[in-house]
């Protein structure tokens, strides 16, 4: 029930964020102070989530819907909230070449968005991911 | 409990209207939207076995569900093969209001 309203929502805001990320992409891009600074908070921690709104307060339903999923594996993550910070909202979508929010990273590397992530949660693939990358998580082997 | 469950029903029921609508046998027509995109995918994508695009927005062509199984995605991870879809359908999705994606290895 939640995936349909949530799938349908998500769309919306997608191709919304798309445009502009199309945009400011056509602006000139990222600076290399922004893209240094990005880069750097992806790989401080093992998972990274750039989300609208805090991991106790989200802001918008695909941003409590990762949370929801990382949860439910007991994964941990830090979180980074772009609402109070537009340098970020519009700089991940540029590095990762993603048009959307919420963003993931595991290991200073690009997971995906909301859609990705409860598709990997609903096929199972996502505790085999996680043990491939060295995260503990619920039903890991680890 | 009770306020969401009036807009979850709600939603569940005319998206599944949409969806049969749209996928309706020999009844339906794709249109030209829908045609343009398979056809962009088809080509844009190695060793297409699926591609499938459904106008759910009744018609006004403003929100579309794709899937798209191909051998091409083999190997590659969910990202990638989301941003080749993308990457692809640039130009109609500007005019889209949303767009999910479905993607498989074949």
């Amino acid at each position: 029930m939640l995936r349909v309203l949530s799938r349908q929502a998500f769309s919306m805001v997608r191709a919304a964020n798309f445009s502009a990320s199309a945009s400011s992409a056509g602006g000139g891009g990222l600076s290399d102070e922004v893209r240094k600074r990005i880069d750097g908070i992806v790989k401080k921690d093992d998972v990274v989530v750039f989300m609208k709104g805090t991991q106790q307060e989200p802001a918008c339903g695909f941003s409590r819907n990762v949370k929801l999923v990382l949860d439910f594996h007991n994964v941990k993550f830090q979180d980074y909230n772009v609402l109070t910070d537009q340098e970020l909202r519009e700089g991940v979508k540029i590095f990762s070449e993603w048009p959307t929010i919420p963003q993931v990273y595991v290991k200073g590397e690009f997971v995906g968005g909301c859609d990705i992530l409860i598709s990997m949660h609903k096929d199972g693939e996502i505790s085999d991911f996680l043990d491939e990358k060295g995260i503990s998580n619920k039903y890991g082997k680890q | 409990m009770l306020r969401l469950a009036t807009p979850l029903r709600s939603g569940l029921l005319s998206s599944a209207i949409r969806r049969h609508s749209a996928c309706c046998g020999g009844e339906h027509k794709m249109s030209e939207a829908e045609l343009k995109m398979s056809k962009l995918l088809t080509e844009g994508i190695d060793g297409c076995t699926r591609v499938e695009v459904h106008d759910v927005s009744n018609g006004c062509g403003s929100m579309f569900d794709v899937v798209v199984e191909a051998a091409g995605f083999k190997g590659k991870s969910k990202v990638a093969q989301h941003k080749q879809v993308t990457s692809i359908l640039r130009e109609q999705i500007k005019d889209m209001h949303g767009l999910t994606i479905k993607t498989k290895a074949a």
